[in-house]
This record gives structure tokens, C-alpha cells and sequence, in this order.
């Protein structure tokens, strides 16, 4: 009995680029050819072109160099900055305050007084200051220059 | 003999650390822009793209240049940051697009789409017409996935064996060996349905 071996997927691939390479041979060989032919450069243009990459590995360096140089760049930045800033606080610090305005006394009292007068009191202070308002109240009448007219009995 | 087996165990990684120096970079971009270019500019085709990607490839490389520990050839360390920027290319091309479709985007920088040559070949005509000639394949591959037209370029236009094509683009061998097989299916598929 024949023992009939299964290929391998890669056997198989083997089996079938073999087949194809065989059928399409006369193209296959011509290809390599072709390939450099189409590919050919005249000497000066792989020249330029060398000239060109070492043209951009030398671009290339100077940001390398910058990015080395960054950290330090900002390090000073910073540092300057700060002298700056802390120059300007100290130059204020030194500066003498501007000097206030000339107050009266009697009047700030009297301000004073109106503002606790408006405020509200403390709960405790509630009958004191009903009875300031009926003495306020009381005032106008007693000092008041239109006199109530008081009741005739005319009619 | 001993002398023999050492350079030969030891060439590897003396070789490429050395060869990674900034002194040397001249030299490596010299002896391998011609393969870097040539990939790209298959992968694109474009060759101004192609010129652009090359130096951004170059300076990539000498940026990380540091990262480089021998594990593989300085070609396939080069060759797998160039596919990396194609790819990379790719997908901005893919965003610009629909940036314009949309309108966010001003249609300036507008990709001049491939088949930009500049005039500066040395034999023009023969370079046109093996152009003339890939532009025929490029088309046949043009409905595989990006993946699988690297795999064939590399394979069948770069002549690279399987196993860097592995190493460069990061995959297994067998995933190489699936999609190159999907690409000659195409190619054949479309040849024969020319012949008929």
C-alpha cells in the first residue's frame, strides 16, 4: 500500500512558485536587468545626493545641540526672573507708605454713632432702643415748627 | 588555516561595528545607495520620492547607527529602513489622500503620482523603455498588497534569496514563501490571459 504524505502549506508554496516561476521564466529573468536599467542615476546625482544627506545630518545636529542647550536656556530665564521679581518686592517694601488724609476726630465719632444707631442692636438692647424711638418720635411733636392743628368744634 | 577560521569568525561583528563609524558613513552610503535607491524607487515608483526616501533612509541610519549590534548584514539593516519608510510613505499617501477628498488638505503637496522622471538619465531611451517594460509588471501586481509586491521585487528584481527577504521584512520564512507564491499566481494568471 502507498503511503501518501500530505504536504506542508511551505512545501506546498514551494511546489506552486516553482510551477510559476518555470511558466513566467523569460520575464522573471529580465527583471533584475530592467530593474537596474530603470534605476540608473548618472555619477553626479549619487554625488548630490550624499552631499544632500550630509547636508541634513548636519541640520540635524544643530537642534540636537539647541535641545542640549534648553534646559539651561530656561534654567537662567528662570533665575533672572526671579532677581527681577525679587528686586521689584523689595523696591516696594522700601517705598514709605502714602500718608493718610487728615481726619477730624469728632466727626469719625459721629459717624460712629450713626452706624451703631442704624446697625442692628443685640437682642438685649431691644427695649432700649424702642424707647430711643419713642423718644424720637416724641421729639418732632414737641419741637416741631407746624403745630397740630387741634380740634375745633365749629361745626 | 587559523588565520582563516578567525577572520572568518570574528569579520561579522568587528566589521559592522567598525563599519558603523561616523568616519566610515561615507563610504557605506557610497557603496550601498545604488541598492537602496533601486528598492525604493521599485517600491514607489516615483524617483523623486525614491531620491527623498534614499536620504531619509541614510539619515535615519546614522541616527541610529548606535542601535546597530551586527545581528544581520549593514545591506538588510539599511534595505529594512528603507521598506520601513516606504510602508511609512504609504500610509501618509493614504491619509493626504483622503485629507484631500474631504478637503482638509489644499492639494498642493499633492502626490505627482508615479511616472515622474526627472531628466537626467544618461541613456534616457533604454531607461524609458525597461520603465515601459516594469510598468507592465507593476501593473499585473498592482492588486496584491503592498506586502506581497515587496516580497516579489526583492525576490525576483533585487534577486535576494528567501531567507534575507525573511530577515529584512521580519517575518517567517514561511509567510515569504505564501505571499511570493500569491504574487507569481498573479503575475502568471495575467500573462496567460494576455497569450490568449
Amino acid at each position: 500500500m502507498e503511503i501518501i504524505r500530505h504536504l506542508s502549506h511551505e512545501e506546498l508554496s514551494d511546489l506552486v512558485i516553482q510551477s510559476d516561476q518555470q511558466a513566467l521564466r523569460p520575464l522573471l529573468d529580465a527583471l533584475p536587468e530592467l530593474a537596474r536599467t530603470s534605476a540608473e542615476r548618472p555619477e553626479q546625482f549619487w554625488q548630490e545626493q550624499r552631499v544632500a544627506v550630509w547636508s541634513r545630518i548636519a541640520r540635524d545636529r544643530n537642534p540636537h545641540d539647541r535641545k542640549v542647550r534648553r534646559p539651561l536656556v530656561l534654567a537662567w530665564s528662570a533665575l533672572a526672573a526671579m532677581i527681577v521679581l525679587a528686586g521689584l518686592m523689595l523696591d516696594r517694601a522700601s517705598v514709605a507708605p502714602p500718608p493718610r488724609a487728615q481726619v477730624d476726630p469728632d466727626h469719625e465719632l459721629l459717624l460712629a454713632v450713626e452706624r451703631a444707631v442704624h446697625n442692628d442692636g443685640p437682642a438685649a438692647l431691644d427695649p432700649a432702643a424702642l424707647l430711643a424711638e419713642e423718644m424720637v418720635q416724641d421729639l418732632p411733636t414737641a419741637h416741631s415748627p407746624v403745630h397740630k392743628k387741634e380740634p375745633t368744634h365749629e361745626n | 588555516m587559523d588565520t582563516v577560521l578567525t577572520t572568518t569568525l570574528t569579520s561579522p561583528a568587528t566589521q559592522t561595528a567598525a563599519a558603523i563609524s561616523v568616519e566610515r558613513f561615507d563610504d557605506i552610503m557610497r557603496q550601498h545607495q545604488r541598492r537602496v535607491y533601486r528598492v525604493i524607487y521599485l517600491l514607489v515608483r516615483d524617483a523623486d520620492t525614491a531620491d527623498t526616501l534614499t536620504q531619509e533612509c541614510f539619515l535615519r541610519a546614522y541616527q541610529k547607527r548606535a542601535s546597530f549590534r551586527g545581528e544581520c548584514r549593514i545591506e538588510t539593516w539599511l534595505l529594512r529602513i528603507a521598506v520601513n519608510l516606504v510602508r511609512d510613505h504609504g500610509k501618509n499617501r493614504r491619509v493626504s489622500f483622503w485629507k484631500r477628498l474631504v478637503g482638509l488638505d489644499d492639494g498642493e503637496a499633492a502626490d505627482p503620482g508615479p511616472r515622474q522622471f526627472p531628466a537626467r538619465e544618461p541613456s534616457a531611451e533604454r531607461t524609458l523603455l525597461a520603465r515601459e517594460e516594469l510598468e507592465a509588471v507593476w501593473n499585473a501586481l498592482s492588486s496584491l498588497s503592498a506586502q506581497q509586491r515587496t516580497i516579489f521585487f526583492l525576490r525576483y528584481e533585487e534577486e535576494m534569496p528567501l531567507a534575507q527577504i525573511a530577515d529584512l521584512l521580519e517575518v517567517n520564512i514561511g509567510t515569504v514563501k505564501t505571499q511570493l507564491s500569491r504574487a507569481t499566481g498573479k503575475l502568471r494568471e495575467m500573462k496567460e490571459r494576455q497569450w490568449k
